[in-house]
């Protein structure tokens, strides 16, 4: 768990911070931060990241289209997308674009575990 | 001389070549001859045929007709079998709200309310059960069952309706008998209460045995159900075993059922190996035998005394307990009185419940909130139940999801795992059963596990700093929100409120959340000034909060 690498997007300073923070709670060390979608993909093409949290509503790029980049770089990117809203053609776009996981704001622990469960019980399989 | 030479010659040419075209013309005349025979054997031919094939033609007719007389019959049955239970239920129902009503007497509505009911769902089960065995795809069990332990449940069931009546009843075993056969316990169940409540229906005067064999010649075990009832006509006897016929529609009038039991009956002991055979004499009853398969018996099993029948344990009719449980629980159901009759199921054992009517509202709400498990209809208007939990599952929702569904045939079953659902729940609920499933899947050690979690990681010393922060920036945070709604910038406030509805649950302030909820919809439906009115309401619990957080 300790060693797999979290990505982070999020242009609000708190939320990124809260969300950091429950990771961490569960065990991951390794996690990096960006601001914006355009960030975003750099890093993730940069840091061979294994896990990243994109934030919907992001200034530059948004989350749905750092989704996009970030799979087409990788087909098989673990991405986990944040939403504000949580509306039927929102989650449907996200699923479009190849999402792993979906958590509506507000955060919560268990959220932010079940995400992460998730991934972990894919890489079982 | 020469000339008249030549003439003959010329002559006797001619005559050649006359005989040689009159031979000719024989020969063609024969020909045609053979031809026009040929012909006519084949009009005559053809003749047959079209005879035969409109015969046919006719018969196929005459039989999709009758076929169609049945089904139209059938269906004229169906209808008035359907009607009468559910007249008794809704009367009594009726009648239930009626407070003059006698403790005797409710309890009495009530339970011809559940017996008419029970009938009902019987008389679907079997339009099931044909569905199924015309569509081939019944499945057979191969399992070791008991012939005398079946027999005792038979006995416990049929002897109470029997006695009700009136009747005797009693099971007469011609030993030895095996111990054991290998063959599928609930349709063999299935075969000897059709034949049994048949019996018991059509007798009015006497009783009902079972007489019990084995033929160790062709492996079977042979069932005999013996009536002294009303029998049945001789010319009707040839049609008894054809669906949706009954002896006459008064029959159906005067004795119920769907005239589809018999039916179903004989196709089931030709599934388990063995037939169905009868012999009735009007006015004095009827022998019905019934012959299964043994299976693969052990020939050391015989039992050749009655006294050594094993004893089996009579199952008591159990009072379904309601299991204690704790959790969260969403459902997903659009027909209200479903939606009461789960809700009230689900606070009798302690759980909370969430409803919602359609698959659409099933993932929003799913997703926004956390549910320790989903109940999920099947067929729902705006989004079918197999189509939101395929969206659930894909974006990596891992809490169960039990289907409700009307449909359990196996194709479907198939259909739901396929979809994502962990689990099938067959309606009209089974008490019993809902009560097992709710218990097996809201595990409390597993949620109080998750509470506590959630418990430990909001009272850490960092969520406490994290918290701080949240607070000490609100003021300026409320100053912005407040500016843009004076300056009218909407697309500002809008984005304001959104971000700090995404922030007070957070950071542990739901009542922040929810009233952003509140304000965004206004402002996104073009009531701005109704939002800023209520912009008063979010300064007020933030200033309450500030101050609290103060302290």
């Amino acid at each position: 768990m300790g060693n797999k690498k979290i990505l982070i997007a999020d242009d609000i300073d708190l939320m990124r911070s809260m969300l950091s923070f429950h990771i961490r709670k569960l065990g991951y060390k390794d996690i990096t931060t960006a601001r914006n979608g355009r960030e975003a993909v750099s890093l993730y093409k940069a840091k061979k990241i294994d896990i990243a949290f994109l934030d919907i509503d992001m200034p530059e790029l948004n989350g749905l289209e750092a989704l996009k980049q970030i799979k087409e770089h990788n087909p098989e990117a673990y991405v986990v997308i944040i939403s504000g809203v949580n509306t039927l053609e929102n989650i449907e776009a996200a699923i479009a674009s190849g999402v792993s996981g979906f958590i509506v704001k507000p955060y919560s622990p268990q959220k932010v575990s079940d995400a992460l469960r998730n991934y972990e019980r894919k890489l079982e399989y | 001389m020469n000339k008249l030479n030549k003439i003959t010659l010329e002559l006797e040419k001619e005559r050649r070549a006359r005989v040689e075209a009159e031979n000719q013309l024989k020969a063609r005349e024969k020909e045609l001859e053979l031809n026009r025979k040929a012909l006519k054997e084949m009009t005559v031919h053809l003749d047959i045929l079209v005879k035969s094939r409109t015969v046919d033609l006719a018969k196929t007719r005459d039989e999709a007709l009758s076929g169609n007389k049945a089904k139209s019959e059938f269906l004229a049955n169906m209808s008035h079998e359907i009607r009468t239970p559910l007249a008794a239920i809704i009367g009594f129902s009726e009648s239930l709200k009626d407070n003059y009503l006698s403790q005797a007497d409710t309890s009495e509505a009530i339970n011809t309310i559940i017996r008419n009911s029970q009938h009902l769902l019987n008389i679907i089960n079997e339009i099931l059960d044909i569905s199924k065995i015309e569509s081939q795809r019944f499945e057979i069990e191969n399992v070791p069952v008991h012939p005398i332990e079946i027999l005792n449940e038979i006995e416990q069931i049929v002897g109470m309706q029997a006695r009700e009546k009136g009747l005797t009843f009693c099971i007469n075993y011609s030993l030895p008998i095996p111990l054991g056969i290998i063959s599928d316990p609930t349709r063999l169940k299935q075969i000897l209460l059709n034949l049994c409540s048949n019996a018991i229906k059509f007798t009015h005067i006497g009783g009902v045995q079972i007489d019990v064999n084995y033929k160790s010649e062709d492996n079977l075990m042979y069932f005999a159900v013996i009536d002294s009832g009303i029998g049945i006509p001789e010319d009707k006897q040839n049609k008894l075993f054809q669906p949706f016929y009954q002896t006459d529609s008064s029959t159906t009038r005067k004795y119920g059922g769907s005239g589809l039991g018999l039916y179903i009956t004989k196709k089931l002991t030709e599934m388990l190996g063995g037939t169905l055979r009868f012999y009735c004499v009007q006015d004095q009853g009827c022998r019905f035998e019934a012959s299964v398969s043994a299976g693969e018996l052990d020939t050391a099993n015989m039992i050749y005394n009655e006294t050594d029948f094993p004893a089996f344990q009579s199952k008591p009719v159990e009072a379904v307990s309601v299991p204690q449980l704790c959790g969260r629980v969403l459902l997903a159901e659009d027909w209200p009185d479903n939606q009461k009759l789960i809700a009230l199921y689900i606070k009798t054992t302690g759980a909370d419940i969430t409803i919602v009517e359609n698959g659409r509202l099933a993932v929003e709400k799913a997703l926004a909130e956390e549910f320790d498990l989903v109940l999920m209809d099947v067929q729902m208007p705006v989004m079918d139940g197999i189509k939101a939990t395929e969206l659930l599952r894909k974006t990596g929702y891992s809490r169960p999801i039990i289907a409700l569904t009307a449909s359990v045939m196996e194709g479907n079953v198939q259909k739901y795992h396929e979809a994502g659902f962990t689990h099938y729940l067959g309606k009209p609920i089974d008490r019993a059963l809902f009560f097992d499933i709710l218990s097996s899947y809201l595990n409390p050690d597993e949620i109080k596990a998750r509470r506590e979690y959630a418990e430990n990681v909001q009272q850490s010393c960092e969520f406490e700093n994290l918290v701080a922060d949240f607070v000490n920036n609100l003021p300026s945070v409320l100053k912005d929100v407040r500016d843009s709604a004076t300056q009218n910038r909407w697309n500002d406030f809008e984005k304001l409120i959104h971000v700090l509805k995404g922030a007070g649950g957070s950071f542990g302030y739901q009542e922040i959340t929810n009233l952003c909820i509140k304000i965004e919809t206004l402002s996104k439906t073009g009531n701005n000034h109704v939002a800023t009115a209520m912009l008063h309401e979010l300064e007020e619990v933030s200033q309450s909060i500030i101050k609290d957080a103060a302290i």
